[in-house]
């Protein structure tokens, strides 16, 4: 409990002392996260919409395959993308092992599948019938998929909800293919793994409340934009 | 869902701070600077042990920044094995690590293949030791019976062991540490490798794998997944946590004897950081500093550290080897500033020598010479070359240079070889007044000749100055200066 009490202590004075080596892991977490989720949307939202909402054979297999993609196992993520950015490997060109860049791209890799799941299934379930009206009236391919994306927006925001939380949290791949350096591509969560090896306790717990910290405040902000998209449109379709 | 949220005010409100914190994240990502932008990362993949012990951390990583300002280090943590496979596939611009025997395959990998070292062979950068530690009601009695004999301690933890009185919680796998114990229980098998011990069974590990016995279900050749006996453990786990693990030792052996049983193999900079950060509880050390008359000596328990720069021609093409960042890297470590700093690390942590030792550089010992003197009147001096890391052999047959250093120049004067013991003899005839030193140059010295092949390492140059030389013109007055 000793352990505990001071950790919770060092945390609150670290975030207040403004410490250096706490701003930069905050710093870099932010990052991955930001880069990492802007990424799975950019390729997971088109992807997830063709699974939900597309007719062509095997799409059960896709969706099966997002699915099994939404519980990879970080570690495996982790060993597979570091073997493959060894020098002699495919990747190895790119420089990316033990680097902040190839902590992006592991990252991303493990939040495309939750978007693209997440995805599908919301606009899976979107009344039926409702895209067939909108095919009915004229709508072309791209404004029936807008208005997949818009009507399955709550789920749709749970999907990035899911994607921030994995790369605010994620320690498997991030640290396989950063390496866990300190001060480079060391993020709140691998750090505080890192603390914990070391014998420091309290230093892990203390940056493990900052990440909680931090958690709530983004999952809490996104939450609210979540609830405010709802109402927004419910209250503007019902005044039209 | 949220009831307050109702009213447009507050609806309004918690929108607004939504948006302020989403711009606040935004904010922070884009306007905060890489801390080391304007820097080039070297990275070095090394043993755990320099890390867990918080060397890096504390020492090594801000003198090394500040050394070399266009420079930071990157310390990638990894067993000894392990980070020797990551430095051969090009991963890391240099290696720190701790076991012979794997070493001199990395830096002659045989089949006519490159060094994966640049040097001729790694640095010695610094020593350490490693303790045995076990609990404090110590079931195996080691304390009592062997405080400086590890091989019999582990003799007797493997006998309790058998009989569910105690477990032995290794790493596992080749980190340096593991690699260590395979050396002490080699010290148990007889003629043919057989176990000395009854109930002991101990199978041989390939070179390849750093040599050395493990206990074992079955003697002969380790097979690639040893099956262990009921009390020996491997953890996989790095230095600091496997510490852990024993303090908790949380193992089906050790709950069915109902008391805490564990004992390990740990190096004393670990340990000391662990228990200085309360960390570990429940153990302590029983076996340390081997006797030099208990088998395998006084230096079985030293814990060699060694430095690398990694071969860019021996690693595969498109790994970028930062070859400057790393020689500089290796002579900030071999610096005699760096060396004072590694040796002060610790110190006085319970009541301890300093865990780490710096034996980068030779020590010289040598005689003063006779001053004031008259110019061209011969004189000896008299001195020692020494190995600061204990029990490695004398430093043989190794160059020796007396210099004289006057208004910032130096002039050689006298030069030698030391003889099997390590000691010169240096005959000069000074004409110049001025501060004299016994210098030596980077020394290559082969340290274990047991290994195939031999191991050898680079010793850093060393200077001592021996004293201020007033050389006196025949027939005129004294000078004063």
């Amino acid at each position: 409990m000793d352990f505990l009490w001071s950790g919770i202590r060092q945390g609150w004075h670290l975030l207040v002392s403004g410490d250096p080596y706490l701003d930069h892991l905050i710093v870099v977490t932010l990052k991955v996260t930001a880069v990492s989720t802007i990424a799975a949307l950019v390729v997971g939202l088109p992807l997830g919409l063709v699974i939900g909402l597309g007719r062509f054979p095997g799409r059960g297999v896709a969706r099966a395959l997002a699915n099994i993609g939404l519980v990879l196992p970080p570690v495996l993520v982790g060993l597979v993308l570091s073997l493959l950015m060894f020098p002699a490997s495919p990747l190895g060109r790119f420089h990316l092992l033990f680097t902040l860049r190839g902590v992006y791209l592991a990252q991303s890799v493990l939040a495309l599948p939750i978007v693209t799941a997440l995805t599908a299934s919301a606009v899976t379930s979107l009344p039926e019938g409702l895209i067939d009206q909108a095919r009915a009236f004229g709508a072309s391919r791209t404004q029936q998929w807008a208005l997949a994306l818009r009507e399955a927006r709550f789920g749709i925001a749970t999907a990035t909800i899911a994607a921030v939380g994995s790369a605010l949290s994620e320690v498997g791949a991030v640290v396989l293919v950063g390496g866990n350096i300190e001060g480079s591509d060391q993020t709140l969560a691998s750090a505080a793994l890192e603390k914990v090896n070391a014998g420091q306790f309290a230093e892990g717990v203390a940056i493990a409340i900052v990440l909680l910290g931090l958690i709530v405040l983004v999952v809490a902000a996104l939450t609210a934009l979540q609830v405010r998209g709802a109402r927004f449109t419910a209250a503007g379709r019902s005044s039209a | 869902m949220f009831p307050s949220f109702r009213s447009p005010a507050a609806r309004g409100a918690a929108i607004g701070a939504a948006a302020v914190a989403l711009a606040g994240v935004v904010a922070v990502i884009v306007r905060a600077p890489a801390v080391h932008a304007s820097t080039t990362a070297v990275n070095i993949v090394g043993t755990s042990d320099v890390s867990d012990s918080d060397l890096v951390q504390s020492v090594l990583a801000p003198g090394f920044a500040a050394a070399y300002p266009g420079y930071h280090l990157n310390y990638i943590p990894k067993g000894t094995g392990a980070a020797i496979a990551y430095a051969e596939s090009g991963a890391a611009d240099g290696l720190i690590v701790h076991a012979e025997s794997l070493e001199n395959q990395f830096v002659d990998p045989g089949n006519g293949r490159p060094s994966y070292s640049y040097e001729p062979f790694g640095r010695a950068i610094f020593y350490g030791d490693f303790v045995l530690l076990g609990p404090s009601d110590d079931p195996a009695g080691v304390l009592a019976r062997a405080p400086h004999d590890v091989v019999d301690a582990f003799k007797d933890i493997a006998v309790a062991g058998a009989a569910g009185k105690a477990d032995f919680v290794s790493r596992g796998g080749t980190p340096g540490t593991t690699v260590e114990e395979h050396q002490i229980w080699q010290l148990l098998t007889g003629s043919g490798g057989a176990s000395k011990v009854d109930g002991l069974t101990l199978c041989e590990l390939s070179a390849a794998d750093g040599g050395g016995y493990s206990p074992s279900t079955a003697s002969g050749s380790c097979p690639a997944s040893i099956r262990y006996p009921s009390w020996y453990h491997a953890t996989g786990l790095n230095q600091g946590p496997n510490v852990e693990a024993g303090d908790a030792c949380d193992f089906p052996n050790a709950s069915r004897s109902g008391s805490n049983d564990c004992y390990l193999l740990t190096d004393r900079g670990t340990f000391d950081y662990l228990e200085s950060t309360h960390a570990v509880s429940k153990l302590q050390v029983v076996t340390r500093d081997n006797a030099a008359n208990a088998p395998g000596g006084s230096t079985l328990l030293t814990n060699y550290f060694h430095a690398y720069a990694v071969n860019p021609a021996a690693v595969p093409a498109h790994s970028d080897i930062d070859i400057t960042g790393a020689e500089d890297f290796l002579n900030y470590l071999t610096s005699p500033a760096t060396q004072t700093a590694v040796s002060a690390y610790l110190a006085g942590t319970n009541g301890d020598t300093a865990p780490f030792t710096g034996d980068a550089a030779p020590l010289i010992t040598a005689s003063e010479p006779k001053t004031p003197t008259t110019a061209g009147t011969e004189q000896t001096i008299h001195g020692r070359l020494v190995n600061v890391a204990p029990a490695t052999p004398p430093l043989a047959s190794q160059p020796v240079k007396l210099v004289v250093a006057r208004r910032g120049t130096t002039r050689t004067v006298a030069t030698a070889k030391t003889d099997a013991t390590g000691h010169f003899t240096l005959s000069f005839r000074p004409t110049t007044s001025g501060v004299y030193l016994v210098v030596t140059g980077r020394l290559t010295q082969v340290e274990n000749t047991a290994l195939t092949p031999a191991f050898a390492d680079l010793l850093a140059p060393s200077a001592k100055a021996i004293g201020r030389v007033v050389v006196v013109r025949p027939g005129t007055a004294r000078s004063t200066r």
